[in-house]
């Protein structure tokens, strides 16, 4: 499996924005979340580390460009608008977009339209 | 399927009014969760109840909301919202884009096969949307990309057989969306192999398409696909088309995934190897992008061990990560990929022992376990004494958790293989010794093992086992931490049984009666008296036997005055063990003490000569290790019926013949003889020892079929030849490790059974490394083979010529690849290779295997 998930946590510890690319229930998800908080960088043999760094990075700047320096309270009012980046950038757990200009033309359009 | 308002009734249409008019947005519930942190269980589920209500409404846009609401909660506070899968499905046909999207956005967060079978009413919608490009051209070109990504993640079996020739158009076509098909289409042939022959070649030819981020995702979805536990071997032939990628991509990403997929191809085509490794060496020199960088270093660590100049170029690599003072990630991973050159290339682990050994009391507990690992993976023969020295003293310092896990590794490497890695014994048991120690030590069960274990296989350590044992017993404070108490049980019964060695046995006797020995448990307390027993035995022995002796008669008379003062009180003790033991000892010390009182003192007249001499031979049968699995290779007689009934030995059998060194039988690989006979028994009623033992005779002359033929004689006869046979085989060392080896003095012998002792099961690894036979990698092969001829053989031809490098060589060797393609089926027998591995059973192709091009080689 490429990415499993990708969440956002703030600094208190609660969940932000979750998207997950492998079927979890409820119960798991919320145990999962528990530990990575505590856990906050997982470090697992299949992945680049280094890679999964950068795609970080990516997504912030992302997010950076679209609110302005975003911060928590951008992503909660306008969670779907994350998701959608997200979707954008990774699919399957594989990355399949890495342009910002790309990731957020669909969403201008849909803020265009509406 | 959601009807528009103007079709309702008048009631259900007002009803919806009134909630589009009152309905909060989602905004608003996060204002009111915000406002309130402290009643937000309370805000969650009134507002879960005005969902239930407006999700059935009429109206789509009251219906949107609601469904946006739900999500919300559902994927911030954990609410369920399974029981909404009808509502999500039912606005998917939404005309508004903004409503369609969210309806994809909450199907696809809560939508999937294993929770729902929902999902197949909505196969013609995504159908539409799937197809919606071609058939309108009004239509947002984004559209098909919705479907997409539901299908990407809530694709069920039957879903992606009906759905998978929507995707070929899109896979074929170039645009914006045809990463994201190559992702679903991945999704959908793992889940479903028969949509094999519709979606892997569209697949394949993703790999050369000229959009970088197409080629990005069909990597991706190969490296997934060859992934473990999937069987590698069906994309052998895909390995032209992966390597010009290699060659010709530049984005990080997808080299790291083209790495990844030529790090499961190279182990079965070591060909492949000398074909990669120059593109590898390339990155390394020259790339910046770190992930890249460590993606190459990982592939020429596990599988180019032997590319001279790769490896050079990684180990390089290596240690820039380890230098990186600033960064722990970095660190960590410099370690753990240098613990991937181990076997290998154990002397970079050696020029770097210092940084790792630095790293050991790094805050990060990542990096320090990791550090503890290599240092373990380096350990030898030879510097076994500096690395466990080492880090006994670093796990004095760590904090518990780290304590135990230093104490872990140290105690299970030195002790595998029957303590390979030790030379020195009398340096190991001493650090036994000092790991017992340690504060927070809890590895006691282990450490005693080992101690018991040493005494038996060792002996030439034995006299420092028992200087080590003396130093534990000695020490009163040790007596009171629970962890210990195993420990303290075995030092005392290795001073109890190798008494011999002992400087001063009263000093010992002390040790073992003193006070604060009432705080151990009762299977501790009774070693030690049985201990005390044998001591005394000792020390009255060498009473008698030698006059220049540290035990004289002052000191024979302080050990009886103090056993008894001390032991006495225990003979009430409620514990059946202690209180057994007890009465032995008393016995003992009254029949040594009254035939004492009655000879004088030096005198070595017949009666207290004996009853010492008859103590000794007690104690004399010296302990072995037995193999678990002997009883299993005495063969059973023939004439042997093991059903006939046995009532008639019954009289022999007394009730405690419980041999009593159970107790220090360790847990499974070691057993220790048994006694022939119980020692209480034979202390008491040193006299009539003898007329048992010839009516056991007796009874082996009546009954001898019922005795395994043992040789009793050689038994009785040299005690010494009951030892078992040594059967030392050490493994051969490889250069590197007998170079560094200097033996000061030579290593004690180590008594090994046969190779049965510690039985491993090979069988499960190698069931392991079976890859199951799945129906997927069946029909790619299939597929490979089926279009061989057009497939990406020739997408191949075409490429070859695109490659700038060595074209005369190419274009000669095409020329003959082509003559190849004709004469395939004459040729393929011939041409397979000998060392890859053979396909999994089931799969009748592995005759007609598909063989990679010669030209790539």
């Amino acid at each position: 499996m490429g990415i499993r998930f990708v969440l956002l946590v703030n600094k208190q510890g609660q969940t932000r924005l979750a998207q997950y690319f492998e079927h979890l229930s409820i119960d798991e998800r919320r145990a999962l979340e528990g530990e990575i908080v505590r856990k906050c960088l997982a470090r697992n043999d299949q992945q680049n580390e280094l890679a999964i760094l950068e795609f970080i990075h990516l997504l912030v700047e992302t997010m950076d460009r679209h609110f302005g320096n975003v911060c928590e309270l951008d992503i909660m009012f306008h969670l779907e608008k994350v998701h959608f980046m997200l979707e954008e950038m990774v699919m399957n757990g594989c990355i399949v977009e890495t342009s910002k200009t790309n990731i957020l033309s669909p969403i201008q359009l849909m803020e265009k339209a509406s | 399927m959601a009807a528009p308002p103007s079709s309702t009734t008048v009631i259900s249409s007002a009803s919806s009014l009134a909630d589009s008019l009152f309905q909060r947005s989602l905004d608003d519930l996060i204002k009111s969760l915000r406002s309130d942190p402290s009643s937000e269980s309370v805000i969650i589920s009134r507002a879960i109840s005005e969902i239930h209500r407006e999700i059935r409404s009429t109206d789509p846009l009251t219906k949107s909301i609601a469904l946006q609401k739900l999500t919300y909660l559902s994927s911030l506070y954990f609410t369920s919202m399974s029981w909404a899968a009808f509502h999500t499905i039912e606005l998917l046909p939404s005309s508004s884009l903004h409503t369609k999207r969210l309806a994809y956005l909450a199907a696809s967060l809560s939508i999937h096969p294993s929770t729902t079978d929902l999902i197949t009413l909505s196969t013609h919608q995504l159908h539409k949307d799937l197809t919606s490009l071609s058939n309108s051209s009004s239509s947002s070109p984004f559209l098909p990309s919705l479907p997409l990504q539901l299908l990407s993640l809530a694709a069920s079996p039957d879903l992606s057989t009906h759905l998978a020739p929507d995707l070929v158009p899109l896979l074929s076509r170039p645009s914006p969306l045809q990463p994201k098909a190559v992702s679903a289409a991945y999704r959908v042939l793992s889940l479903c192999p028969s949509t094999v022959p519709v979606l892997f070649k569209p697949l394949v030819d993703c790999l050369s398409s000229d959009n970088p981020l197409t080629v990005s995702a069909a990597v991706g979805a190969f490296c997934e696909l060859s992934a473990p536990p999937n069987d590698p071997s069906p994309y052998l032939p895909l390995a032209p088309e992966i390597y010009r990628v290699l060659v010709n991509s530049r984005s990080n990403w997808t080299l790291i995934k083209v790495l990844k997929i030529f790090s499961r191809l190279v182990p079965l085509e070591p060909r492949l190897g000398s074909r990669v490794v120059e593109p590898i060496c390339q990155f390394l020199r020259e790339s910046q992008a770190k992930s890249l960088v460590l993606e190459c270093v990982k592939t020429v660590v596990t599988c180019l061990p032997t590319h001279t100049e790769a490896i050079q170029l990684a180990i390089g690599k290596i240690k820039e990560l380890l230098s990186a003072d600033d960064d722990p990630n970095l660190r960590y991973l410099g370690l753990q990929t240098l613990r991937m050159l181990a076997p290998q290339h154990l002397w970079a682990l050696e020029e770097n022992r210092e940084v790792v050994a630095q790293s050991l009391i790094d805050p990060d507990r990542s990096i320090s376990c990791e550090a503890l690992r290599l240092m373990m993976a380096m350990t030898l023969q030879g510097n076994s004494v500096e690395i466990c020295t080492l880090l006994v003293k670093q796990a004095a310092k760590s904090d518990p958790e780290f304590a135990n896990e230093i104490l872990d590794s140290v105690l299970t490497s030195c002790a595998k293989d029957f303590y390979e890695l030790v030379v020195d014994f009398d340096w190991y048991v001493s650090l036994l010794g000092e790991m017992a120690r340690i504060p927070h030590c809890m590895k006691g069960d282990e450490i005693s093992r080992q101690l018991v274990d040493i005494g038996l296989r060792v002996r030439d350590a034995r006299p420092e086992l028992v200087r080590v044992a003396r130093e534990l017993l000695i020490d009163p404070s040790l007596l009171g931490n629970h962890f210990l108490y195993t420990v303290l049980s075995a030092a005392a019964w290795i001073s109890g049984e190798y008494v011999e060695f002992s400087k001063d046995p009263m000093e010992l006797v002390e040790a073992l009666l003193q006070p604060r020995t009432s705080l151990l448990p009762t299977s501790a307390r009774a070693v030690y008296i049985q201990s005390v027993l044998k001591v005394l035995t000792f020390s009255c022995n060498s009473y008698l036997e030698e006059s220049g002796s540290a035990v004289n008669n002052t000191v024979i008379t302080r050990m009886l005055s103090l056993i008894e003062m001390t032991v006495g009180p225990l003979a009430e003790s409620d514990e059946a063990e202690v209180e057994d033991r007890v009465r032995n000892l008393l016995g003992a010390v009254r029949l040594v003490g009254n035939i004492k009182d009655h000879s004088g003192d030096k005198d070595k007249d017949g009666m207290i000569y004996e009853v010492v001499k008859g103590m000794v031979h007690l104690f004399s049968d010296e302990m072995g290790p037995v193999s678990t699995n002997a009883q299993k290779r005495v063969a059973v007689p023939d004439d042997l019926d093991l059903k006939e009934n046995l009532a008639d030995l019954s009289e022999f059998i007394s009730d405690d013949d419980v041999d009593n060194a159970t107790q220090f039988r360790s847990k499974d690989s070691i057993l220790l003889y048994p006694r022939n006979h119980n020692a209480s028994e034979e202390v008491e009623l040193g006299p009539t020892r003898l007329a048992e033992s010839t009516s056991l005779e007796e009874h082996r002359k009546r009954h001898g079929l019922y005795y395994l033929s043992s040789d009793k004689e050689a038994r009785e006869s040299e005690l010494t030849e009951d030892y078992p046979l040594v059967n030392e085989k050490l493994l051969p060392l490889n250069g590197d490790t007998a170079r560094r080896v200097k033996v000061t003095k030579p290593r004690p012998t180590v008594v090994k059974l046969d190779e049965g002792e510690d039985l491993k099961t090979s069988s499960s690894l190698s069931n392991k490394e079976e890859a199951k036979d799945d129906a997927l990698s069946g029909a790619i092969m299939d597929a490979l083979l089926g279009k061989n001829g057009e497939g990406p053989a020739s997408a191949f031809d075409a490429s070859s010529s695109r490659q700038g490098t060595s074209k005369d060589k190419e274009r000669e060797i095409k020329s003959k690849k082509s003559e190849e393609g004709e004469s395939k089926n004459r040729h393929k027998g011939k041409r397979r290779h000998r060392h890859r591995k053979e396909p999994e059973p089931g799969v009748s192709a592995s005759q007609e295997k598909p063989v990679i091009q010669d030209f790539l080689l």
